[in-house]
C-alpha cells in the first residue's frame, strides 16, 4: 500500500504575506538565501522566479544549513538490481536452493513466484571498512572505502513506472517534480551558461519516460535537460549557421529586441534578451563541454572508453561527462542505464546473464568516477548516489530470474558529506525484507537534500493551494550516512 | 525582472496598499483571516480530528465558546478579556501561540487582532464560499475613461489607492494583434490590420470582435485552455504510454461545443453525465453529449497494478482533483484522508465525488453517424418485439431444460453453484452501446443476451450489472463467433493492452460459421475475492456473441453445457403465424438497412454502473472502510437533500455542479476569462479559491462578471464584454508596477501553440483543416524510451494548428514544453509564463523553426516579380502586424544582401533570394516583439 499518497497535505502558508508577496516587491538578481538570511524568512524562496537565467549564481554559504555537496550525481540502476546478488550476501539462501521460500510472500508484479534461489555470484570483503561486494562488481569493490552502503532501503511500490516516479520524485504519481528539479529550484545553478539540472541519457529512458526528470507544477526552467554523451549534447544547442551568419542574425535580432524594449519598457523584455544572449553562449559552451575527446588517454583509459564491451563504453563517456558537469557547477546530474542484452536490470529470467551484462556496463565507469572526482578534489564536494527503483526477490521468479521487490534493497552513497566505510542497516537472514532501520525513499531524498545544506522541510513551492516539497510530509534524515 | 516576478510584485504592493488604507475598520477578510489560516487553522480550523483543546477558530461561534479554562479565545469588543491576545503575546514559549516550532506573531499582527477584536471580533465566511449576488456599480471620478461597468470596477480599484487612468490606449495594429491571438491563437492578417488601422473606431473594433468570435478558430484557441482544464491527452502515460485512439473525439467536441457556444451549464453538464442528458446532434452526429464524458477518463493510468482496489482509488483520487480545480477552483482531492483542513471541505465530500466515480464505468462506446440508423434501429426492435409479444401470448416460447432453469437469482442450483444471472430477463438490466444488443426481447427463445438477434452484422457491446465477487469461479454459458467476454474488476480496464496480472479474463470468442455449439467459459477470481466485477460482451464486427446463464461457485467444474436443449419445438396457429412472420421480416428488414448504413463511430465515453455508496476511507487507505457516505451529494454546494440516488449519482452531481446557484462554476469561471485576456486573473491562484488561495484583487468585479457568465451562461458573451472594455486596450505606464492595483501588463508572452501557429500562418505553411485524428508526434532523438512510436511524425505537423499535434504523456513535444505547454498529469489554469535559453535555443536552431523559414524563404525568394520593400513589408505584417518603420526597412535590406553575398557565387539569383529571405524570417522568429503581445 502505498501510504505516500494517503499523507499528501504538505505544508501551510506561516506568514500573512506569502513569500511571493514579499519576494516580488524585492525584484529580479537578489540572491534568494541573501534575501532570507537578512529578513529571517523560514524558507527557500520563490525569488529565484525572479531572476532569470544568468541570475541564479549564488553562494551556498547561505543554505540552511552547512552544504556539505555542492552537486549531487545521481547514477540511476534502472530496473533494480538484486540486492542478494550485489551488496547484501545471505548465505541462507544457498541452505535453502531450490526449496519453498519460507516467508510469506506479497504478491508480486508477475505472480509466478518459484523456490528459493541463491545468488550465483561469490563475495568477499574489500578495503579498510570489509565491504561485502559480489564479484558482480570488481572494480568497485576495489574503490569500496569510498562507499557508505543501506542495505534497508524501501519503497512503496512494486511496479516500475510508480515507482520511478516514487523515487524521483516523491510521489508514486507522474507530474510531480523530480529531485534534480527540487535542487535547481532551491539552489541555482552556479554555471551560467548551463542548465541545473542535467540527466544523461545513456540510451534507456526510464519506464514512467521523461516525466521522471520534470519539473512538475516547478516553472518549465528547473526540469532537467536530457543530454547526450555523444553526437549533439543537447537538443537544439548546435548551430548549423556559419559564424558569419549567426554574427548577422545576432546583430539583426539585437537592433529589433532594443528597440521593442525600449518601447514596451518590460523588465520581461530585457530578461528575455539577456537569455538570448546566454542561448548564445551555450552554443559555445555545450559542445566545449562535450568534447570529452580531450581527456587525457589515461583517464579515458580509466573510464574504460576503449573496453570490449559497447555498454561499457556508453557508460564511460556518460560518467566521464558526468564529472565534467559538476567540474562545471552544474547542480544535479542523473546519469541513466545502457542498453545491454539484457533489460535495464530487470531479471525476471536469466539473472546470471543479464545481471552480469548490466553489471559490467557500469562497474569499471563508477569505479573510474569514484576515483577521478577523489584525485581531482572534487569527491568531497560531490555526492554520488547509486540507487534503483526497488530491488529484487530472494526467490525465483520462474527458475532462475528474480520479480520485483520494494521491501528490502541495498542503495550506496559516495563523496560529499557521506560516512564511508559504513554499512547501515539490515534486511532478514533471506534478504527480502528490511528488518533493521528500514528506510524511505523521503528519508534518502531528506539526507540528500541535507548534505547540499538544504532542509527538506524549508524547500516548498506553492501549488494546488499547498506548499508543496519533495519528501510530501515526510522525510527522516539518515543519520548513521552523515559523516 | 521576469514577468512572473511583476506579478508577485504587484500582489505585494496590493497587500501594501489596502493595508494602509483601510484607516476605518479591520478587514476581516484581508487582514485577520490569512493570520490564522497560517497560526490557528491546522490545529483549530475545520478539521475535527486535528483539533487540539476544543478550541475551534475558523467561526465566531467557535472563538466566542467557553473554553475548559472557563474563558473565551474571543470576547467581542474586549481585547484584554480575550484568551486569545494573551495566549499570543506570551513571553513564555511554553505558553504562546502559535506554539514551539512555530514564528510567534509579528506585533503588527497582534496590533491587528486586538483591533479586530476590539471592533466586534466579528467572522465572515470566506469569500468564495458566499453566494454569488448582485453587486453595484463603483462610483468613481473619471466616468470618462470608463465605456461599461468593468472599467468602473477596475478603476475603481486604482482610485482607491490614488492611482489615476492608464495614460494611454494600445495603437490599434497592437489592439488588433492582441485581439486576434487572444480569441483566435493567430495573428490577423494584413488585409485586416489596415482595415481597422484605415478606421479605428469603436464600432469597427466591436465588428472585428465578432467576426472573431464566429471564426471557427475561436474553438480552437479556447477549446486548447479548456482542454488544459481536463488534463487532455491521448495516451496513458506510464510503463507504456499506451494509446487512447479515440481521445481526439474529445478534444473535437470541445472545439465544437465552444464554437457553438452551447450553454455554459450544459457544456459542463455533459462533461460530468452526457450520457444521460438529452441527446444533442452535432458535428455529423446523432448525440455528441455522451463523447464528454471522455472527460472523467483523460488521466494517466496504471498497467498490471498489484492492488486493483487501490489502483481504482488513486484513479479517482485524480479524477476528483481535477474535477475540484477545474469546475470547483477547490482542493477537494486534499480531503481523501481527513477533512479538509482549511477549507469547509469534509471528507464524506471527497467519498460523495468518489462514489460517483466508481459506479461510473469507461466504456469503448459506439455513436452513430448515420440520421437513419437511429430510427432503423427504433423500427427494428418495436417490429421485434411485436411479433414476439404475439407469439408469447400464443403460448410459442420454447423451453428448455437446463439445470437452473427454474432458479432465480441468487439461488443454488443443483450443482452447487450461485446462479447470478440466468437473464430470465433477457438482459434487460444489461447496459448497451451500439446497436447489437439494442433488441433485449425475447424471441421464440429463452431468456439470452444477444448480439445477434436482429443482424450479426450489427456492431454493440453490453455490460451486466455490478456484483461483488463472492466465489472463485464464474461460469458463463455462451455460444457465437468473432466476438469478446470479458469479466472487468474494479473497472480495471487495461488488461486489452497489457494483460499481466489478469490474464485469462479477456477472452476471444473463435470464429465459428452457422448456429456455434454452446459452452461454458470458466473464469479464476481467486485474487479478486471482495471485488467489483460486471462481465462485458463485444461485438464489434461481423460476428456475434449470445449468453444465457451465469453462475458463480467455488467449483472450478462447470455443468456440463451441451446436456442443456430445447425439450419442444414451438407451436403457433398458422395464422398468427403468418402475422408473426411479416412483423419479424419487418424487422429483419430494417436491421439490414441498418445494418448498411454508415457504421458508427468509436468514442470513450461513461456508462452507468453500480449504485453503491462508497465508504470513507480511513486515512485515506483504500482497505479501511469508516462511515458510508451518500454519492453525489456535496455539503459544500449546499444540497446535502436526503433525495434517493438511482444510479452513479452522475445526473445529480451534474445537476448540482451546473447550479445557477453555484457559485464556484461561475467564478472560477468568469476568473479564467479574466485571466486568458489579461495574463492575471482576478484571483492569482484560479484553480485555489479556497482560504489558502489567493484573494480576489477585487470581489466586487468578480462576482459582476460571474453573475453575467450564470445569466447569460456564454462565454462569447462575457468575452465580447471584456474585451470591449477600455481596460483591454488600455497599456501599461511605464514605470509604473503593474499591480499597484489593477493594471495593464506591459507585455505578455505568447502561448506555445499560438508561437508555432504565428510562425506557420505568417509563413503560409499553415493548414486550417480541423477536427480528426491527430498528426504523430515528431520525434527527435532525445524522445526515447519505452512506447515510444516506431514512426515520428512530420516536423511541421503537417502545417496543422497545434491544437493537432498528438499529445503523448511520455513524449511531449519540446517545443511545445519550452514554451510552458501543460504537463497533463491534472488541471492547470494558469500556464507558467517562464523565460529561459532553452527557448531562444528552439528559436534559433530548432528543426521546427528552421523548416518553416525555409518554407517561408522558398516563397518570397521565388516572388522575384515583387519589390524587396514590399515583400520585406508583407514579412513585418505577417510578423508583428505593422509596416517596419524606416530604419528596420534599410536594416532589412541590409540584411538580405549580406545573406545574399554570403551565398556561393555560383547559385543562381532565386537560390540566393531564397536562401536570404529564409534567413530573414528565421531571425524575426527569435524576435521579443514575435513572441510578445503588449
Amino acid at each position: 500500500m502505498s501510504d505516500h499518497l494517503h499523507h499528501h497535505c504538505g505544508r501551510f502558508r506561516t506568514s500573512p504575506l506569502t513569500r511571493r508577496e514579499m519576494l516580488g516587491t524585492v525584484g529580479g538578481g537578489f540572491g534568494l538565501l541573501a534575501f532570507n538570511a537578512l529578513f529571517g524568512r523560514e524558507t527557500l524562496a520563490e525569488s529565484l522566479l525572479s531572476t532569470v537565467g544568468g541570475g541564479d549564481a549564488r553562494s551556498l554559504l547561505a543554505t540552511h544549513i552547512p552544504a556539505r555537496a555542492r552537486s549531487v550525481i545521481f547514477l540511476y540502476m534502472d530496473g533494480g538490481p538484486s540486492q542478494v546478488d550485489t551488496f547484501d550476501p545471505k548465505p541462507r539462501l544457498v541452505d535453502l536452493d531450490g526449496k519453498p521460500f519460507p516467508m510469506q510472500i506479497a504478491p508480486t508484479q508477475f505472480n509466478n513466484n518459484g523456490s528459493t534461489l541463491p545468488s550465483p555470484w561469490k563475495f568477499a570483503r574489500h578495503g579498510q571498512a570489509g565491504h561485502e561486494v559480489s564479484t558482480l562488481f570488481p572494480h568497485i569493490a576495489k574503490v569500496a572505502d569510498e562507499l557508505c552502503v543501506i542495505r534497508s532501503m524501501t519503497s512503496d511500490f512494486s511496479e516500475h513506472t510508480n515507482a520511478n516516479y516514487f523515487l524521483h520524485t516523491g510521489s508514486g504519481i507522474a507530474g510531480r517534480p523530480s529531485m534534480g528539479a527540487w535542487s535547481s529550484y532551491g539552489l541555482g545553478s552556479d554555471n551560467q551558461d548551463l542548465p541545473g539540472f542535467v540527466v544523461i541519457d545513456g540510451g534507456l529512458i526510464p519506464p514512467g519516460g521523461l516525466d521522471c526528470f520534470g519539473g512538475g507544477f516547478l516553472p518549465a526552467r528547473f526540469q532537467g535537460s536530457v543530454m547526450h554523451a555523444q553526437g549533439d549534447a543537447i537538443a537544439d544547442a548546435t548551430p548549423s549557421d556559419s559564424p558569419d551568419e549567426q554574427a548577422r542574425k545576432r546583430a539583426l535580432i539585437a537592433r529589433l529586441d532594443s528597440r521593442y524594449a525600449h518601447d514596451t519598457g518590460a523588465e520581461s523584455i530585457e530578461s528575455a534578451i539577456r537569455n538570448h544572449e546566454l542561448a548564445y553562449r551555450m552554443q559555445s559552451s555545450v559542445p566545449e563541454l562535450a568534447a570529452l575527446d580531450g581527456e587525457s588517454d589515461e583517464t579515458k583509459a580509466l573510464y574504460g572508453f576503449d573496453a570490449p564491451d559497447a555498454a561499457t563504453r556508453t557508460y564511460a563517456r556518460e560518467c566521464c561527462l558526468a564529472r565534467r558537469l559538476v567540474d562545471r557547477g552544474v547542480r544535479f546530474v542523473e546519469v541513466t542505464c545502457p542498453k545491454t542484452i539484457g533489460d535495464r536490470w530487470d531479471q525476471h529470467g536469466d539473472l546470471k546473464a543479464g545481471h552480469e551484462a548490466n553489471a559490467r556496463a557500469v562497474d569499471q565507469p563508477i569505479a573510474a568516477l569514484l576515483i577521478d572526482l577523489r584525485r581531482r578534489g572534487l569527491l568531497d564536494s560531490t555526492l554520488v548516489v547509486w540507487s534503483a527503483e526497488f530491488g529484487r526477490t530472494p526467490f525465483a521468479q520462474g527458475t532462475n530470474g528474480r520479480d520485483h521487490n520494494p521491501f528490502g534493497f541495498t542503495i550506496w552513497m559516495a563523496g560529499g558529506g557521506v560516512r564511508a566505510g559504513a554499512v547501515i542497516g539490515a534486511t532478514d537472514e533471506f534478504g527480502y525484507r528490511a528488518v533493521d532501520k528500514p528506510y524511505k525513499i523521503h528519508d534518502l531524498h531528506a539526507t540528500m537534500m541535507h548534505l547540499m545544506g538544504v532542509d527538506h522541510r524549508r524547500l516548498t513551492f506553492r501549488s494546488g493551494g499547498r506548499d508543496m516539497r519533495l519528501t510530501d510530509v515526510h522525510g527522516n534524515l539518515i543519520e548513521d550516512a552523515i559523516g | 525582472m521576469s514577468l512572473d516576478s511583476g506579478i508577485f510584485a504587484c500582489i505585494g504592493a496590493l497587500f501594501c496598499a489596502f493595508a494602509t488604507h483601510s484607516a476605518d475598520k479591520v478587514d476581516f477578510d484581508r487582514e485577520i483571516r490569512p493570520i490564522l489560516v497560517a497560526n490557528c487553522f491546522k490545529c483549530h480550523g475545520p478539521h475535527d480530528e486535528a483539533r487540539k483543546a476544543g478550541l475551534r477558530f475558523d467561526s465566531f461561534e467557535g472563538a466566542t465558546a467557553t473554553l475548559r479554562s472557563g474563558r473565551q479565545a474571543v470576547v467581542p469588543f474586549s481585547p484584554d478579556g480575550s484568551a486569545i491576545l494573551g495566549r499570543v503575546s506570551n513571553l513564555d514559549i511554553d505558553e504562546r501561540m502559535p506554539p514551539v516550532g512555530h514564528e510567534p506573531l509579528a506585533p503588527a499582527q497582534i496590533a491587528l487582532v486586538r483591533r479586530w477584536i476590539d471592533e466586534g471580533g466579528e467572522f465572515s465566511a470566506p469569500w468564495a464560499f458566499r453566494p454569488l449576488e448582485a453587486v453595484s456599480t463603483p462610483v468613481v471620478d473619471d466616468q470618462e475613461w470608463c465605456d461599461g461597468d468593468i472599467d468602473r470596477f477596475v478603476l475603481a480599484t486604482r482610485e482607491h489607492v490614488d492611482l489615476a487612468r492608464p495614460k494611454h490606449d494600445l495603437d490599434p495594429s497592437a489592439l488588433l494583434r492582441k485581439l486576434s491571438f487572444d480569441l483566435r491563437g493567430l495573428p490577423p492578417s494584413e488585409a485586416d490590420v489596415k482595415a481597422f488601422v484605415a478606421q479605428p473606431t469603436a464600432a469597427r473594433f466591436d465588428e472585428w470582435v465578432d467576426r472573431y468570435l464566429a471564426d471557427s478558430a475561436f474553438g480552437e484557441r479556447w477549446g486548447r485552455h479548456w482542454l488544459d482544464l481536463a488534463r487532455y491527452a491521448e495516451t496513458l502515460g506510464h510503463e507504456f504510454d499506451y494509446e487512447m485512439p479515440d481521445a481526439w473525439r474529445y478534444r473535437d467536441y470541445v472545439i465544437d461545443a465552444l464554437n457553438q457556444d452551447i450553454p455554459l451549464d450544459r457544456f459542463v453538464r455533459e462533461q460530468i453525465a452526457g450520457d444521460l442528458q438529452t441527446p444533442r446532434a452535432a458535428m455529423g452526429l446523432s448525440n455528441v453529449a455522451p463523447i464528454a464524458t471522455a472527460w472523467w477518463f483523460l488521466g494517466p493510468a496504471v498497467h498490471a497494478p498489484v492492488d486493483v482496489r487501490q489502483d481504482e482509488a488513486d484513479r479517482i483520487a485524480g479524477d476528483i482533483d481535477v474535477l475540484g480545480r477545474s469546475l470547483l477552483g477547490l482542493s477537494v482531492a486534499c480531503a481523501r484522508c481527513h477533512d479538509h483542513k482549511f477549507d469547509p471541505i469534509p471528507a464524506a465530500d471527497y467519498y460523495a465525488l468518489a462514489g460517483v466515480a466508481r459506479n461510473t464505468r469507461r466504456v469503448n462506446g459506439f455513436v452513430q453517424t448515420d440520421s437513419q440508423a437511429d430510427g432503423l434501429l427504433r423500427r427494428a426492435v418495436e417490429s421485434f418485439e411485436a411479433s414476439a409479444r404475439i407469439a408469447r401470448l400464443e403460448g410459442a416460447t420454447k423451453h428448455r431444460t437446463t439445470p437452473g432453469v427454474s432458479d432465480v437469482s441468487g439461488a443454488s442450483d443443483a450443482h452447487g453453484a450461485t446462479v447470478v444471472d440466468e437473464l430470465a430477463d433477457h438482459g434487460s438490466s444489461w447496459k448497451c452501446s451500439g446497436s447489437a444488443f439494442a433488441c433485449k426481447t425475447p424471441g421464440l427463445h429463452w431468456g439470452s443476451i444477444d448480439s445477434a438477434r436482429l443482424d450479426r452484422k450489427l456492431v454493440g457491446s453490453a455490460r451486466s450489472t455490478t456484483r461483488s465477487v463472492e466465489h472463485r469461479y464464474l461460469h458463463v454459458r455462451l455460444r457465437g463467433s468473432d466476438a469478446t467476454i470479458r469479466p472487468i474488476i474494479d473497472n480495471y480496464w487495461l488488461d486489452e493492452r497489457n494483460p499481466l496480472l489478469f490474464e485469462g479474463l479477456l477472452r476471444k470468442v473463435p470464429h465459428h460459421d452457422g448456429a456455434g455449439e454452446w459452452r461454458t467459459e470458466t473464469f479464476d477470481l481467486v485474487r479478486f475475492r471482495g471485488e467489483r466485477l460486471y462481465i462485458e460482451l463485444i461485438d464489434d464486427g461481423d460476428g456475434w456473441i449470445e449468453v444465457d446463464w451465469i453462475a458463480a461457485s467455488d467449483d472450478a467444474t462447470p455443468p456440463d453445457a451441451t446436456a442443456w436443449d430445447v425439450d419442444e419445438d414451438p407451436v403457433l396457429d398458422p395464422a398468427r403465424r403468418i402475422e408473426v412472420d411479416a412483423m419479424f421480416a419487418d424487422a429483419r428488414q430494417a436491421a439490414t438497412a441498418l445494418a448498411a448504413c454508415t457504421p458508427p463511430v468509436r468514442a470513450m465515453i461513461a456508462e452507468e454502473g453500480g449504485s453503491f455508496d462508497e465508504s470513507i476511507h480511513v486515512r485515506g487507505a483504500s482497505h479501511s472502510p469508516g462511515a458510508v457516505t451518500s454519492r453525489g451529494q456535496l455539503r459544500l454546494l449546499g444540497e446535502h437533500s436526503p433525495t434517493s440516488i438511482e444510479g452513479s449519482g452522475r445526473l445529480e452531481l451534474a445537476q448540482s455542479l451546473s447550479n445557477p446557484k453555484n457559485p464556484f462554476l461561475w467564478r472560477t469561471m468568469a476568473n479564467r476569462v479574466w485571466l486568458k485576456l489579461f495574463g492575471r486573473g482576478i484571483v492569482e491562484t484560479p484553480d485555489d479559491f479556497g482560504q489558502l488561495g489567493s484573494p480576489p484583487w477585487s470581489a466586487e468585479l468578480l462576482d459582476f462578471l460571474a453573475s453575467n457568465l450564470a445569466d447569460h451562461r456564454s462565454f462569447k458573451s462575457l468575452i465580447r464584454e471584456i474585451v470591449r472594455s477600455h481596460a483591454y486596450r488600455a497599456v501599461a505606464d511605464v514605470g509604473e508596477l503593474p499591480g499597484s492595483a489593477w493594471g495593464p501588463l506591459a507585455v505578455r508572452r505568447l502561448d506555445a501553440e499560438s508561437i508555432r501557429d504565428a510562425m506557420l500562418a505568417a509563413s503560409g505553411r499553415i493548414d486550417l483543416a480541423m477536427g480528426g485524428p491527430s498528426v504523430a508526434a515528431h520525434l527527435s532523438d532525445h524522445m526515447q524510451g519505452r512506447g515510444r512510436p516506431e514512426k515520428s511524425g512530420p516536423v511541421d505537423g503537417a502545417g496543422r494548428r497545434s491544437v493537432y499535434l498528438a499529445v503523448r504523456r511520455n513524449f511531449l513535444d519540446p517545443f511545445m514544453r519550452v514554451f510552458d505547454a501543460p504537463i497533463p498529469s491534472t488541471s492547470c489554469g494558469r500556464r507558467h509564463e517562464s523565460n529561459v535559453p532553452a527557448q531562444s535555443l528552439a528559436l534559433l536552431n530548432s528543426e521546427l523553426v528552421r523548416t518553416i523559414g525555409e518554407y517561408w524563404g522558398d516563397r518570397l525568394g521565388a516572388d522575384g516579380q515583387t519589390s524587396e520593400d514590399s515583400r520585406v513589408e508583407s514579412v513585418w505584417y505577417a510578423m508583428f502586424a505593422r509596416p517596419p518603420r524606416d530604419d528596420e526597412s534599410l536594416m532589412a535590406r541590409e540584411f538580405l544582401d549580406a545573406e545574399r553575398a554570403a551565398q556561393p557565387t555560383a547559385s543562381d539569383a532565386t537560390t540566393k533570394d531564397r536562401a536570404a529571405y529564409a534567413s530573414l524570417t528565421q531571425s524575426l522568429f527569435a524576435t521579443k516583439e514575435f513572441i510578445f503581445l503588449r
